[in-house]
C-alpha cells in the first residue's frame, strides 16, 4: 500500500551505479543495473525490483527526464483488481545513477505473458476464429469496466501494451498508463479524430468513449493481423478517417469479415454518442444484435468553399486547415463568406450563428494573442466544438493543456502560447457549445477561469508557474534548487531546500531559498497558506520584508510538513534576515536580536526565527519607543533653540528682570529703613 | 489701537495732576517738610534725569533710598516745624552726606545688582542647553539619526 510519504526522496546519499536501492519504505529494492528492456515503454524504461521478502516479480518503471508519472492516479490504480490490468503496486521517488538525480519509479507486477505486438505497423499471425475473438473482447471489456469502477482511466491501449498470456489463450491483459502522460505516447491511429487533432502531450486524460475506440482499433489490428493505414501520416489518415469514417479509413487495403462488423461499426463510430459503452459490448457477447445504429455522416456542403487554394466541404476539414493559416482564415470570416457558405451551402444555421457569437465575443477580449489569432481560434471552434482548442501551433484538448504547460516549461520551452490560450478565455466559449455543454466541461471552464485569475497576477505565488501546479497535480516542484530530488509534496520541498542551503557557502547574500516555483507549488499545494506574504517575495520588495516573508512561509511548511530541524535553511535564512533587523530602531534592541538571531538560526528552528524576527509585541514597543524618543528629541530641540536663539534681547529682558528685582529690594529697604527710623525716634 | 494709548496718556496726565494738587496741599500747609523734600529729593531728580530706561526702575531704586536716608530729617523738622529750621537743616553738610548717602546706595544697587542676576541666569540657561544636548545626543544614539526626522 503506497503511503502519502512513500513518494519522499529515500535516497539521501547518491547509491553507486549498480547496487541494489531500497524503495517503498524499505519494502523492495530496485536494480538499476537490471535493465529488462523487453517491458520498457515508451518513456520511461523498466528494470528489475524485487520484495524484500520475496514475493512475485516485479518491474520498476523509470521514467525519462521531463517525463511525469500520474501520481495522481495512483490511489485509483491501487483499486484495480482484475486479471485483465497491470497490477499497480507502489510508487517512489529514488536517486537514480543513470541521471544523477532522484527519479520517480512505478513499481507493477511483471505482466504475465507476452506483448501482442512490438509495434503497430508490423504485421501478426491474424486472430483465429469467432471464438478467440469473443475471448479477448471479453477481457477488455471487464479490464476496462473494472479500470472505469477503479475511478481510473487508460489512454494507451494498443497493442504494444496489451499482453497475451499463453498461446491459445487470447484474453488480454491491459498494460500500465501510469509512468506518462496520457495519449502523450499514444498512436495516432488509435485515437478518436478529436484526439488526433491535438498534439500528443496535449490530449489530455481519456475518458471511456475513447479507451473503448483504442480498443475497437487494438481488436481490429489483432483480428486482422495488420492495418496498413497505421503506416499513413497523421494528416492523410485524419483526412481519411473525417471523410470515410473511422472504420473504413482504417480498413483501407483490408476487408473485415461479416461476422464482425457490427461490433467495429458500434465500437469505432465517430460520434461519441453513437460509439457503443461497455454495456453495448456486454450486450453483444451475450449474442444480443444490437442493430447497428447509422454511421454519424458528416455534414457536407453542396458547394465548395475555396480556401487557400484548396477546396472544402466539411467544416471540421475547413477548421484544421484555418487553423494553420489564420491570417488568410481571418479573411474569409471578415468578408463573411465563411458565414455565407453555413449558411446557404451547408444549410447549418446553428453553426453560422455560433461563428457569429466568436467574431463577437473574439472582439470583446482583450487579452491573450493578438486579435486575429482570438478571432481564428473561437471560429475554429465554432466550425467543429469537439475538435481540439486551435491556437497558433498548438491544438489541445481543453484538459490536455495542464500536460503540455508541464511539457513546455520542463523543457525549457516558453509557455507564452498557453498562457495566450487561458488569457484569451477560450475555454469558456468552448464549454458553451451545444455539443460540449455538460457538468464535466463546466467544471473544466471553471477550472481555467480561476487559472485565468492566477495567471495575470504576475507575483510570486501566481502567474504561469501557479497554473502549472494547479492543473498538475502529479507535478513535482521544478524549482532548479530543488528539481534534482524531484519533490512531490511540501515534505519534500523542505529537505530539498534543507539540501541545496547545505551547499550555499556564508558569503553567499544574493541566492535566497525561495523562488517563482517554489512559491507557486507551495501557494498551490497548501492553500491555506496566508497568501498575502507571497507578493512581499516580489524581487523589488525590500529585501529584510522578503527575507521575512520566506522565513513566514518555510516555517509554515517546516510545521505542518517537515517536523525535522533544518539548520542549514535556518543559517542561511540568519544570514539573509540580517537587513531585517534593521526595521528595528532602537540600536540596544538590534544588537541583541543581532546577536539572538545567530543563536537561534544554528538550531534549525525556522518558526523560533520568525518569532524572534517578527514579533508583534518587540515591533509595537519598540515602535512606542521610538515615537517618544521622537516626540522627546523633538520638545528639547524646541527648548535649546530657544534657549540658544536671541541672545540679546533675553539678556535686555534679564537685565529688565534685575532691575525690577533690585527697585524691589529698595524699596523694601527703604521701608525698613523708614520703620527703624520712626520706632527710634518714638521708642 | 490708538484708543488703549489714549487713555494710559489721559490716566498719566491726571496722577501727574493729582501729584501737583497734594504738592500744593502739602507747600500750602506743611511748606517746611516741603523745603526739605525738595531739597533733599534732588539726587533723586538726578537720577530721573538720568534714567533713559522705560519703567525708570533705576530712578524708583535710587529715589527709595533717597526717601529712606531723608526719613530720620523729616522726623528731626517735626519736632521744630519752621522754614528757618527745614532752611538750616538744608544747609548742614551732615544731612547732605546722609542723603547723598542714601542716594547713592541706591545708584549702586542699581547698576550692580540686574548685572549680577544676568550672568547668573546666562551661566544656569548655558549649563541647561549643555544638558539638553547630552539628552539629544544619547537619544540619537540608541534610536538612529531618524529620531531628529521631521522636526517642525
Amino acid at each position: 500500500m503506497a503511503t502519502k510519504d512513500a513518494t519522499a526522496p529515500t535516497a539521501a546519499a547518491p547509491a553507486p551505479a549498480g547496487d541494489r536501492i531500497t524503495i517503498c519504505n524499505g519494502r523492495y529494492e530496485i536494480f538499476p543495473s537490471t535493465a529488462v528492456p523487453q517491458l520498457n515503454q515508451p518513456g520511461a524504461k523498466a528494470y528489475a525490483v524485487q520484495g524484500i521478502r520475496g514475493g512475485g516479480s516485479l518491474i520498476g518503471l523509470v521514467p525519462d527526464l521531463h517525463e511525469f508519472p500520474r501520481h495522481d492516479a495512483s490511489p485509483s490504480a491501487l483499486n484495480v483488481n482484475s486479471p485483465y490490468v497491470f497490477r499497480y503496486v507502489d510508487t517512489d521517488v529514488v536517486y537514480w545513477p543513470e541521471f544523477g538525480r532522484h527519479r520517480p519509479v512505478v513499481v507493477i507486477e511483471k505482466p504475465a505473458g507476452h506483448v501482442c505486438m512490438s509495434s503497430v505497423t508490423e504485421e501478426r499471425p491474424p486472430l483465429p476464429g469467432e471464438l478467440n475473438f469473443k475471448q479477448a473482447v471479453e477481457s477488455m471489456h471487464d479490464g476496462l469496466r473494472d479500470i472505469y469502477l477503479a475511478g481510473l482511466s487508460h489512454g494507451r491501449i494498443n497493442p504494444t501494451n496489451l499482453f497475451m498470456r499463453e498461446s491459445g489463450n487470447y484474453a488480454l491483459c491491459i498494460g500500465e498508463c501510469l509512468s506518462t502522460a496520457p495519449g502523450k505516447y499514444q498512436h495516432y491511429g488509435f485515437e478518436t479524430i478529436e484526439r488526433m487533432m491535438a498534439k500528443p502531450v496535449a490530449r489530455g486524460p481519456a475518458a471511456s468513449p475513447e479507451d473503448i475506440y483504442a480498443t475497437g482499433v487494438s481488436l481490429l489490428l489483432l483480428l486482422l493481423g495488420r492495418l496498413p493505414a497505421l503506416s499513413m501520416p497523421l494528416e492523410e489518415l485524419l483526412h481519411a478517417k473525417i471523410e470515410k469514417g473511422s472504420m473504413m479509413a482504417l480498413l483501407t487495403g483490408m476487408k473485415l469479415p461479416s461476422a464482425y462488423s457490427e461490433f467495429f461499426r458500434g465500437v469505432l463510430a465517430d460520434d461519441p454518442e453513437l460509439r457503443w459503452g461497455l454495456d453495448d459490448i456486454s450486450h453483444w457477447l451475450g449474442g444480443r444484435r444490437m442493430g447497428s445504429k447509422p454511421a454519424g455522416q458528416l455534414r457536407k456542403a453542396q458547394r465548395t468553399l475555396e480556401f487557400n487554394g484548396q477546396f472544402f466541404l466539411h467544416p471540421r476539414l475547413l477548421a484544421n486547415a484555418m487553423s494553420k493559416m489564420p491570417d488568410n482564415a481571418a479573411r474569409i470570416i471578415e468578408d463573411s463568406s465563411l458565414d455565407r457558405w453555413l449558411r446557404r451551402s451547408i444549410g447549418d444555421e446553428e453553426m453560422a450563428d455560433a461563428l457569429q457569437e466568436a467574431i463577437s465575443t473574439a472582439a470583446g477580449v482583450t487579452r491573450g494573442g493578438t486579435a486575429t489569432e482570438r478571432l481564428v481560434s473561437r471560429s475554429c471552434v465554432a466550425l467543429d466544438s469537439a475538435a481540439p482548442i486551435r491556437f497558433r501551433d498548438v491544438a489541445a484538448m481543453p484538459t490536455g493543456l495542464g500536460p503540455l504547460l508541464a511539457n513546455l516549461i520542463s523543457s525549457g520551452q516558453q509557455p507564452r502560447t498557453v498562457a495566450d490560450i487561458i488569457s484569451s478565455q477560450i475555454i469558456s466559449f468552448w464549454s458553451n457549445r451545444p455539443t460540449n455543454f455538460n457538468g464535466e466541461n463546466t467544471a473544466v471552464a471553471q477550472i481555467f477561469e480561476g487559472v485565468r485569475m492566477l495567471l495575470e497576477r504576475n507575483l510570486p505565488g501566481y502567474g504561469v508557474e501557479r497554473v502549472l501546479y494547479e492543473l498538475n497535480l502529479h507535478m513535482p516542484c521544478l524549482s532548479p534548487m530543488i528539481s534534482e530530488i524531484y519533490p512531490l509534496h511540501l515534505k519534500a520541498v523542505a529537505q530539498g531546500i534543507e539540501r541545496y542551503a547545505s551547499t550555499v557557502g556564508p558569503e553567499e547574500t544574493t541566492l535566497e531559498p525561495m523562488d517563482r516555483h517554489i512559491a507557486a507549488f507551495v501557494l498551490s499545494r497548501q492553500k491555506r497558506m496566508n497568501d498575502r506574504l507571497f507578493p512581499l517575495l516580489d524581487p523589488k520588495s525590500d529585501k529584510g520584508q522578503r527575507a521575512v516573508a520566506i522565513l513566514s512561509i518555510l516555517a509554515e511548511v517546516q510545521k505542518k510538513f517537515h517536523n525535522e530541524p533544518m539548520p542549514h535553511t535556518s543559517e542561511w535564512l540568519g544570514r539573509l534576515l540580517a537587513p531585517s533587523l534593521e526595521r528595528y530602531n532602537n540600536k540596544v534592541l538590534r544588537d541583541k536580536l543581532t546577536k539572538e538571531l545567530k543563536r537561534v538560526s544554528r538550531k534549525g528552528d525556522l518558526e523560533a526565527l520568525l518569532a524572534l524576527v517578527d514579533d508583534s509585541n518587540v515591533q509595537r514597543q519598540d515602535k512606542d519607543g521610538f515615537d517618544r524618543a521622537r516626540s522627546e528629541w523633538s520638545q528639547w530641540e524646541k527648548v535649546a533653540r530657544d534657549l540658544s536663539s536671541n541672545t540679546a534681547a533675553r539678556e535686555a529682558a534679564i537685565l529688565n528682570q534685575g532691575r525690577q528685582i533690585t527697585a524691589f529690594i529698595g524699596i523694601f529697604a527703604a521701608a525698613a529703613i523708614v520703620l527703624v527710623s520712626v520706632f527710634t525716634k518714638f521708642f | 489701537m490708538a484708543k488703549p494709548t489714549n487713555s494710559a496718556a489721559a490716566r498719566k496726565k491726571s496722577s501727574r495732576s493729582a501729584l501737583l494738587v497734594v504738592g500744593f496741599l502739602v507747600a500750602l500747609f506743611a511748606m517746611p517738610t516741603a523745603i526739605l523734600v525738595l531739597g533733599g529729593l534732588i539726587p533723586t531728580y538726578a537720577a530721573l534725569l538720568l534714567d533713559k530706561e522705560k519703567g525708570k526702575l533705576t530712578t524708583i531704586t535710587v529715589g527709595a533710598l533717597n526717601i529712606a536716608a531723608l526719613t530720620p530729617l523729616l522726623l528731626e523738622l517735626w519736632s521744630n516745624h519752621t522754614r528757618s529750621h527745614a532752611i538750616e537743616m538744608l544747609s548742614s553738610p551732615f544731612a547732605w552726606i546722609l542723603m547723598l548717602a542714601g542716594a547713592g546706595i541706591g545708584w549702586i544697587l542699581a547698576q550692580v545688582v540686574p548685572s549680577v542676576i544676568v550672568m547668573v541666569i546666562s551661566a544656569r540657561n548655558k549649563r541647561r542647553l549643555e544638558t539638553i544636548r547630552e539628552r539629544q545626543k544619547r537619544l540619537v544614539e540608541e534610536w538612529g539619526n531618524s529620531v531628529t526626522e521631521n522636526i517642525r
